[in-house]
């Protein structure tokens, strides 16, 4: 019997440590990985691997510190103008070259869109680049309609990666046009320049990247990296205490001692640049979900006691949609979401509100803590009169019926365009889905927010950026319940830990972003 | 001939019945685009995947369109994975039939001769040992079973990994855990009914003739007895889905028995459709390997031509 467990054991450890090789157990895993369509939190822990955007950005540091990828350089020519040079001797992982006319297709897939799905990614991005000019054979000159503040940033976006053009046409259908379809299929089977290829995506299942030879900057660390959708979470944390995988994804804070606790296995995390939101049915399809009802329920909920209980005080509560890492146009003295139950009750009582009945919609795992915060605020919701019930549901109620639901906003960018704006611009996708719509009229606050948008001043921007969130402090359709903190189980001996200059979520195994001693990678 | 052109147009036919009851069940319960984007889409983006998977037409419609499919052997495409479904099953079918079929002969090899030896030798302490562990195997749900091993093996001793299908040592816990109920249901079903035989008067004849027992249990007893152990059998293999069903899921392992869960979780209506097409297929398969077993096992039993 000895003998019989020995040999098991051997074979156990044969079968899952390799040499050179990492093995990553996650909660959620992608059903396609196509750059310019997603912009899920599960679909962001995959891409900076595969593909590349023209400027890269130093993921460890908060503040914007651009450098060269695609583009070798750039120039901003004017506030309506960028010139970037095309690095030369890139390949695809198909072994196509990539050309200028690749980066000026990537360019019209996301400003002249053919597939219905990137409409909302480019109109949220992209919506102020007027065109793309080929000056030489590696020079290219961006030209936008109104000057862009935010040109550099724009070049860094997951939604503006590098795709193979010829490549991604020739996929199905006509291969001089770029169908549907092919981006369909692209996402199946996805290719790009980065120092991983994919060479197995088995969708919401698995993922094999491979070190890519031919790649154009310092090799990758690892000869293979395997990732594993392991939604339980008892079962990726037993997985990687028993050496099956070397990191797992999504630990909640009260699961971290049992991790830390463990010869051998550490745990990092941070505070995730990301917000869980609640927002709130408006407009005319929702006439009981007025604005001073959702001002009070935003009153009645203590934040920190949330913090304290869920998150064991290491989430942070802002005070508005900001985040340190806008730098210049971080501004935490903006007041927006605050806790004050007295004037939460009297607002109840002044409109007459009390006995008011709303549905709750939650998913029942894709936040994490996102049903206890919910019970939480049912209870706080009770205490100013409002009876609130839950939902807790995959599928969310469409705009017509919503009354309120959980949210998440991340940080898809360092500046508020990019986290408050990705959301609730009015080309943001809190509008175009329908979840905001204005008291004030769109008009108004397209004006409102276009004020802020396109301003250069920093303490113009700011100030305008601030009389936007008065408006949603006086319309409130969502207000923030916290910055939630992340955390990550791994090997003790592996040196990685989530970065503050990326979105939320990425896995990044790029050179110099992990260390893993065990297969003795510096970092 | 004919016998076999009418078991072929009954199994059709219930094959049409199951996949149209379950085209229209699944459909009443929702959209499926609702849960693909939990985040949520622009009304453009929603029209967009409606008519791209056809969601914009009618039932019936789309009742049509499926079946002209089917006869055109195109399954559909998986909502959630956007790819043919018979790609996706292709992938892993294999996975639960070494996990079903081993963890059935496991129960078979084992819990056949068990169920033997306790019916022959009922008064013995042995015989009380192994209906313990009939009666444990039997009362235990399998995804209990499986976290305890889980948490024993894999946690504890780090002796068994805990999840995936990599190779043939990832489906030692789960044919374990699987073969455990299954075992347990053929001690108990084979002691009874060899019970109930060996209290036959011709077994009581073949003794008194003076066979030796070892010929009156394998060639009397126990041949009388297969007639129903082959129909329990028959019937462990028609609910397949059922048996392999949580263990995939505590363990990890791409089979087909979660991912027909996750097809009506998820409302990807191809995948459980054809899910469902597969099951109907074993079901009626089995049931015509049984018919054929019962005329090997007994000449009295014969086709009706």
């Amino acid at each position: 019997m000895k003998r019989l467990l020995t040999t098991t054991a051997i074979l156990l450890a044969a079968a899952t440590a390799q040499a050179n090789e990492l093995t990553v157990g996650v909660a959620n895993m992608s059903s396609y990985l196509e750059p310019g369509t997603d912009h899920s939190n599960v679909g962001s822990q995959y891409y900076v691997n595969t593909f590349e955007t023209l400027l890269g950005k130093d993921a460890f540091s908060s503040k914007a510190k651009f450098e060269p990828m695609l583009a070798t350089s750039w120039e901003l020519l004017g506030p309506r103008r960028a010139r970037l040079t095309i690095r030369e001797g890139v390949k695809f992982h198909n072994g196509d070259e990539m050309t200028i006319e690749d980066v000026l297709f990537s360019f019209q897939a996301m400003m002249n869109v053919t597939h219905p799905a990137r409409v909302e990614r480019s109109r949220e991005m992209f919506s102020n680049i007027a065109r793309v000019e080929q000056v030489d054979a590696t020079t290219i000159e961006i030209i936008t309609k109104r000057p862009e503040p935010l040109m550099e940033l724009l070049l860094n976006q997951q939604n503006g990666m590098i795709l193979p053009k010829k490549y991604l046409m020739g996929l199905t259908g006509d291969p001089n046009v770029d169908e549907t379809s092919d981006y369909i299929a692209f996402g199946l089977a996805p290719v790009g320049t980065g120092p991983y290829k994919i060479t197995e995506f088995t969708p919401s299942e698995s993922l094999v990247w491979e070190r890519f030879d031919d790649y154009w900057g310092e090799p990758a660390p690892y000869e293979r990296v395997t990732v594993r959708f392991i939604p339980e979470l008892s079962a990726r944390v037993t997985a990687l205490v028993n050496g099956e995988v070397d990191l797992v994804t999504n630990i909640p804070p009260d699961q971290l001692p049992v991790i830390d606790n463990t010869p051998g296995f550490k745990t990092e995390g941070a505070v995730t640049p990301l917000f869980h939101v609640v927002f709130f049915g408006t407009g005319e399809r929702n006439p009981k979900v007025t604005p001073e009802l959702r001002k009070a329920m935003m009153l009645a909920v203590d934040r920190d006691l949330l913090n304290e209980a869920l998150w064991e005080g290491k989430a942070v509560v802002p005070s508005t949609h900001t985040y340190p890492q806008f730098g210049d146009f971080y501004t935490p003295d903006i007041i927006t979401f605050r806790h004050d139950l007295d004037e939460a009750k009297k607002i109840v009582a002044e409109n007459n509100l009390e006995g008011t009945e709303l549905l709750f919609h939650t998913h029942p795992v894709y936040y994490t803590n996102g049903v206890l915060a919910a019970q939480a605020m049912q209870e706080m919701w009770a205490e100013i009169g409002i009876n609130v019930s839950l939902n807790v549901a995959i599928e969310r109620p469409n705009a017509s019926i919503r009354e309120v639901a959980n949210w998440s906003n991340p940080m898809y960018f360092a500046d508020p365009h990019g986290s408050f704006g990705k959301m609730w611009a009015p080309t943001g996708a809190g509008i175009s889905r329908g979840f905001w719509e204005p008291s004030i009229g769109i008009e108004e606050y397209t004006k409102l927010y276009d004020a802020f948008r396109y301003e250069t001043d920093v303490d113009k921007r700011n100030a305008a950026f601030a009389r936007v969130m008065e408006e949603v402090e006086r319309d409130a359709p969502f207000f923030i319940k916290y910055q939630p903190y992340e955390s990550w189980g791994m090997r003790a001996d592996l040196d990685w830990a989530p970065f503050p200059g990326h979105i939320p979520y990425v896995l990044d195994f790029r050179a110099g972003y992990i260390g893993d001693e065990k297969n003795g990678i510096n970092k | 001939m004919n016998f076999i052109i009418m078991r072929v147009v009954r199994a059709v036919l219930t094959m049409v019945l199951v996949v149209t009851a379950v085209f229209f069940a699944s459909r009443i319960s929702g959209n499926p685009i609702d849960i693909m984007f939990p985040e949520g889409l622009s009304p453009e983006e929603y029209a967009f995947w409606e008519n791209y998977f056809g969601l914009d037409k009618s039932y019936f419609q789309q009742y049509l369109a499926y079946f002209r499919g089917l006869i055109q052997g195109n399954f559909g495409l998986s909502l959630t994975e956007f790819r043919p479904v018979t790609e996706i099953y292709a992938e892993r079918l294999p996975n639960t039939i070494y996990l079903f079929g081993s963890a059935f002969l496991l129960a078979l090899a084992v819990g056949l001769p068990l169920g033997i030896y306790a019916a022959v030798n009922r008064d013995k302490p042995i015989t009380t040992a192994i209906m313990a562990v009939a009666f444990f195997g039997y009362a235990i749900p399998n995804y209990i079973l499986a976290i305890f091993m889980i948490l024993i093996f894999s946690f504890w001793l780090h002796l068994m990994p805990s999840s995936g299908n990599m190779t043939w040592v990832h489906f030692v816990m789960p044919t374990v855990t699987l073969a455990m109920a299954m075992m347990a249901w053929n001690i108990r079903f084979t002691r009874s009914a060899m019970l109930e035989i060996l209290n036959e008067d011709f077994v009581r004849t073949a003794r008194a003739k003076g066979l030796r027992e070892v010929v009156v249990i394998n060639k009397h007893a126990l041949r009388n007895a297969m007639i129903p152990i082959v129909s329990n059998l028959g019937l462990q293999v028609a609910g397949f889905v059922g048996w392999v069903v949580l263990v995939e899921a505590v363990f990890a392992l791409e089979g087909i028995g979660a991912l027909i869960v996750r097809g009506a979780l998820l409302r990807d209506f191809a995948v459980l459709q054809f899910g469902i097409i597969v099951w109907a297929a074993v079901v009626i398969a089995a049931n015509l390997i049984v018919d054929f077993i019962y005329t090997l096992l007994d000449p009295r039993v014969r086709i009706v031509k």
